[in-house]
């Protein structure tokens, strides 16, 4: 999951302090993603009967799909965001 | 004048005696039509609306009989038992039928059961066969490689540590997310996470293999002889003639498929061999096309492509099992079992098989049984989930019957259309064929085998 070579690999030009402001936006963005994962995935798959301080098998399964889900999501949404970029952006340079 | 049928005031027609020696006060009944019309239709829709209560209850029966094992507690680095789904379509039928059995009667129980499961479908003949079978080849080739290799670390004679020549491509590499968003503050990173079915000393208390539907099975049974036995590369044949597969829908029902010409690994060709096949291909698909349409043909083309990557053609035909080499001579030796490399779980061969038939009868002369069948449906609901909950408790688990445990769901071959087993048996394919097995294979297997039906046992 490290995207940090990436940066780098595509715009050689970038001074190095532009690729630590590039490391730490991919940290933020990271950051962030997880803990809307963690927020999700908790109010949907945990009950909130807390009986036990364990996570249950029931659970750990739910756990392990909704991030799946959560994640094919986010790489989807991203491609179709790609999408409609490259299409504003063409039909900008369209006469 | 007899006062008894004459109506009451107010309204017309002809009142019913009986109703007066029943002691009921006097209504019109409707017509002889109207009762008959009324009659059939009630009888209908309540026997419809009986048998989906019936069935209700049974799946909440099953499923509250197993929640409990969901709630046990798991591991933060634990993965629980999976469970592999193989389901194919019944002939001349789609996948959907399959999947309303596997979703209303199977997967309810094993999802509330906190088992995973992984589901691998098939609209054509042959895609089960060929996943199982490239899957054991991958893992032989593997375990072949590992025994070959040896490591080459370069070592720094002052130091006498590892030396890296990269340029931080192994921080990079190593580079963990987890570690600079301080997540584990409280708790230990995992340091891998183990699946139950690895930690499980019994193995064939680990994992399971549902097949629904006697093609699946078969496919199933043939997929792990063949990539056990057969050998790790594509048998290289001569000139392969390209027979059109013209009853063979791409999409739609599915037909009995003509698996064995056409379709083989495109390294074993030439190019210039696999351009002629696909031109001959072409040709023949525009010509037996009623449209003949330029726009079909290239949509025909892709699905082939995609199809031809998906079934292969069998490396190992049944007659040649006996001479195949068994590629574990360590399992007949010593109590151990195969474990897949990623994860070391035991491998399918020794997890155990429930077969679930998938009757499905089609036509316009079945109708009448089909309508019984359609009334009776809480009794294959109440089947299926006894077996599936057995699955699930792992409580009544026995070796594999050689001869006698191939024919598992032989019954539902009954209601396979003549005229399709017919053309199958012409066109030697896969699901007509009688599924043939070797000793050194089967005695590693085991069944699922519940013959009690706890929700008729309940009542």
């Amino acid at each position: 999951m490290s995207f940090f070579g990436l940066g780098g690999a595509s715009q050689p030009q970038l001074t190095s302090e532009q690729k630590v402001k590039a490391a730490e936006t991919e940290l933020d963005l990271v950051t962030d993603m997880f803990n809307k994962l963690v927020d999700n995935c908790h109010k949907k798959c945990i009950s909130t009967s807390y009986t036990d301080g364990t996570l249950t098998t029931g659970e750990s399964t739910c756990l392990d799909r909704c991030v799946a889900k959560y994640f094919e999501t986010n790489v989807k949404i991203g491609e179709n965001m790609q999408k409609m970029g490259q299409n504003f952006s063409s039909a900008g340079k369209l006469p | 004048m007899p006062t008894s049928s004459t109506p009451p005031k107010g309204s017309k027609g002809f009142a019913n005696s009986m109703l007066k020696t029943l002691g009921l006060p006097a209504f019109k009944l409707p017509s002889r039509n109207w009762m008959l019309f009324w009659t059939v239709l009630t009888a209908s829709l309540s026997g419809v609306a009986y048998d989906k209560y019936e069935q209700r209850k049974i799946i909440d029966y099953y499923t509250g009989k197993v929640k409990p094992l969901s709630q046990k507690p798991l591991d933060t680095n634990k993965l629980p038992r999976k469970i592999t789904v193989f389901i194919a379509p019944p002939p001349n039928d789609y996948l959907d039928s399959s999947m309303k059995i596997w979703r209303r009667y199977v997967k309810p129980i094993l999802h509330y059961s906190g088992v995973d499961y992984e589901l691998i479908e098939e609209e054509n003949q042959g895609v089960i066969r060929t996943t199982v079978a490239n899957h054991l080849r991958a893992l032989r080739k593997e375990l072949q490689s590992s025994n070959n290799e040896e490591d080459t670390i370069l070592f720094d004679e002052k130091s006498a540590q590892p030396v890296s020549t990269d340029n931080g491509q192994e921080f990079k590499r190593r580079f963990d997310y987890r570690d600079v968003m301080g997540i584990f503050h409280t708790h230990q990173k995992p340091k891998e996470i183990i699946s139950e079915d690895s930690s499980i000393s019994d193995s064939k208390l680990s994992g399971g293999v549902i097949c629904l539907g006697r093609g699946a099975y078969k496919e199933y049974i043939t997929g792990l002889h063949e990539g056990l036995l057969g050998p790790l590369e594509a048998p290289v044949e001569e000139q392969l003639s390209s027979t059109v597969m013209e009853g063979t829908a791409l999409t739609g029902p599915l037909r009995s498929s003509n698996d064995q010409e056409n379709i083989l690994e495109a390294d074993t060709l030439t190019i210039a061999d696999s351009a002629v096949d696909n031109m001959t291909a072409e040709d023949k698909l525009v010509g037996t096309n009623i449209s003949g349409e330029a726009t079909i043909k290239e949509e025909v083309d892709e699905k082939t492509a995609e199809q031809n990557s998906k079934v292969l053609k069998p490396f190992i035909s049944p007659s040649e099992y006996g001479a195949a080499e068994f590629p574990f001579p360590e399992l007949e030796m010593h109590n151990t079992n195969i474990r897949e490399t990623k994860n070391a779980v035991p491998i399918l061969l020794h997890q155990p098989v429930l077969m679930i038939p998938t009757p499905n009868l089609l036509g316009f002369l079945t109708i009448p049984q089909r309508i019984i069948r359609f009334y009776e449906r809480r009794k294959y609901c109440a089947f299926v989930c006894s077996q599936t909950y057995g699955m699930v408790k792992q409580d009544t688990i026995r070796p594999f019957a050689d001869p006698q445990d191939l024919d598992l769901g032989k019954e539902e071959e009954e209601d396979w259309p003549r005229t399709w087993v017919k053309q199958g048996l012409e066109r030697k394919s896969e699901w007509t064929r009688e599924l043939q097995s070797d000793k050194r294979v089967t005695k590693f297997m085991y069944i699922y085998d519940r013959k009690d039906n706890e929700y008729d046992n309940s009542k």
